[in-house]
């Protein structure tokens, strides 16, 4: 005998019609209430009781640390900084620095000066104390900064050493003096006439940009190591010689150039006790 | 009729766990707004030597919040909707790397040459034998530009620079985490991260860039140490961004400054100047772990 075909009867149709409506509804229901449902921690902030290592605070630093990537000189520079926070994320400050180290020369100079050395009679290579002469180094640098601190927080080394640290940028103007080796090249010119002009000087006070990133371990509540890694931008033509290919010396060979350098300090913040968030 | 009720008994079923009714609830009541639990309290274990506050086996495995309440019996653990007390002081790493391999992939610069930059894309391959520990293998590929400085020193100095350009590298890389933290972006947001430091050994195949275009290239295979610090920040369970600075030291041979047309290049090759190298990149990659979770093996 064939099995019967099911057809639903009019009242399983309803019932079933009900059934599915009350489903919609309550899975409705559901969702809004966990929706109106709202955690305590809902507007909490992320850490209670929080140290406000920066707040209302002055902070003085000294630190060393070597230029990068220079071309004919290297620097290791003493930076002296001091600022003041505004609140734990926004500061203000400034930094000097002198170059300990006038006379550090480069393996790119080093290089360049053996192959000067061999120079032969009809070489159009100039001598190498004409092109030693012309090279210019830093001699100070000066800058004031706008620092924004987003990061803070806390790690721990080996599972044994737990410190606290931030991580900060900043931004702002920034001056670099430089020295030229031989203070009896001619300084270059805005715009020399003549193509004897084959290298001049660039010395003096540059006015540029002063920018960069760092982060300070504390210590405790009040000493702190910090690490910077700072680049003052200044229009400079670190040889003295001619870029732009018009075989003449001048300041129209000057080019933008970067003088990143890292250093590695130490920062007292004062008061010593700092605030702490309810 | 039954096999049409059956389906329609499913359906619902369905639909149910589809639109999450089913899902433990995550929303919080607020204290004021606190109301008995509907589940019965859980009885703690008369004849135990040990009081059973909780009434029930510790499930190492559960991490679904149990409420306290205090009652005349003492505080009992009733499970519920999640509450302030069911914070713990000190949560645990956001993420485990334990017996999990990492693949990233990355993209680099060579940060300590005036003249010529390399830039390198390659994969890093790393199992972790315990959360800290791990062992791995890279490979990687470079591509040369020659910098501002380079381009002018004929200009300046009637000099050209003897160069050497890098075309692979291959590695065995040892990596340990002495360092984890965490931070607050704004006191907003938390973010999980380490330190790792890493150490291993490999091979680096170089090729002249002859000063004479005209001339012949060798290259050369050396053994290259290497050592690194970086840094990864735990994006969510199974990816991380990582940053690197790692040092390739080898022995790298260079073109003879007095080479001559007609010399063949083996005998270019045998006067070549040997030189210790010092290759330092900067990287940025991103880690991919399998499986992509992980179980907590301890009681939160």
């Amino acid at each position: 005998m064939p099995m019967p075909t099911s057809i639903p009867s009019p009242t399983v149709k309803r019932f079933a019609s009900l059934l599915l409506a009350a489903v919609s509804l309550s899975a409705t229901w559901s969702g809004t209430a966990e929706a109106q449902r709202k955690s305590p921690l809902a507007d909490a902030p992320a850490v209670r009781n929080r140290v406000e290592l920066r707040n209302n605070r002055f902070e003085a630093g000294v630190g060393v640390g070597p230029t990068l990537s220079q071309d004919f000189y290297h620097a290791v520079m003493l930076n002296i900084r001091a600022g003041f926070h505004i609140n734990d994320w926004i500061g203000l400050g400034g930094v000097v620095g002198l170059n300990l180290s006038p006379t550090f020369k480069t393996g790119f100079n080093e290089r360049l000066d053996d192959a000067l050395m061999g120079r032969g009679n009809n070489d159009k290579a100039p001598e190498a104390v004409e092109a030693a002469g012309s090279m210019n180094r830093i001699g100070y640098l000066a800058g004031l900064q706008l620092e924004l601190t987003p990061f803070s927080g806390k790690f721990s080394m080996f599972g044994k050493l737990f410190m606290n640290y931030d991580f900060y940028a900043f931004l702002g103007p920034g001056v670099m003096n430089l020295v030229a080796n031989d203070s009896n090249v001619p300084v270059c010119q805005d715009a020399a006439d003549t193509n004897t002009v084959t290298s001049c000087a660039i010395s003096g006070t540059q006015i540029g940009g002063n920018f960069g990133f760092g982060a300070h371990v504390f210590i405790n509540d009040f000493v702190a190591i910090n690490a910077e890694l700072r680049d003052i931008l200044i229009r400079n033509n670190p040889a003295g010689r001619d870029v732009n290919g018009d075989k003449i010396a001048d300041k129209g060979d000057l080019t933008w150039d970067s003088n990143y350098m890292f250093t590695l300090g130490l920062t007292v913040y004062l008061p010593a006790t700092p605030p702490i968030t309810p | 009729m039954k096999r049409f009720a059956i389906s329609l008994c499913a359906c619902p079923a369905v639909f149910l766990a589809l639109s999450g009714w089913a899902a433990p609830a995550f929303a919080q009541e607020t204290p004021e707004e606190k109301k008995p639990a509907e589940e019965p309290a859980v009885e703690p274990a008369e004849d135990s030597e040990k009081p059973d506050k909780s009434g029930e086996t510790l499930d190492v495995k559960d991490t679904k919040p149990q409420r306290v309440e205090t009652s005349e019996e003492g505080p009992r653990r009733v499970k519920g909707p999640l509450s302030w007390q069911d914070i713990v002081v000190v949560p645990r790493k956001a993420f485990l790397k334990n017996k999990r391999t990492e693949l990233m992939p990355f993209a680099g610069v060579s940060i300590n040459d005036l003249l010529i930059r390399h830039y390198a894309f390659g994969a890093d391959f790393n199992f972790f034998l315990t959360d800290v520990l791990s062992i791995g293998i890279q490979g990687q590929y470079f591509l040369k530009t020659l910098t501002d400085r380079e381009t002018i020193v004929g200009l300046q100095y009637n000099r050209i620079p003897t160069l050497n350009r890098y075309l692979f590298a291959g590695a065995l890389n040892f990596g340990y985490v002495p360092v984890y933290g965490k931070f607050a972006v704004f006191n907003s947001t938390i973010v999980h991260w380490e330190i790792f430091a890493s150490a291993g050994v490999g091979l680096t195949r170089t090729e002249i860039i002859p000063r004479n275009p005209s001339h012949e290239a060798f290259t050369t295979d050396a053994i290259t140490p290497n050592f690194a610090v970086g840094g990864r920040l735990f994006i969510s369970d199974w990816l991380t961004l990582n940053v690197a600075v790692r040092d390739y030291v080898f022995q790298d041979k260079f073109e003879p400054t007095n080479r001559l047309s007609s010399d063949s290049i083996d005998v270019v090759k045998s006067n070549a100047d040997t030189q210790l190298v010092n290759n330092v990149m900067l990287y940025l990659g991103a880690g991919i772990y399998l499986p992509t979770k992980f179980n907590y093996q301890t009681a939160r």
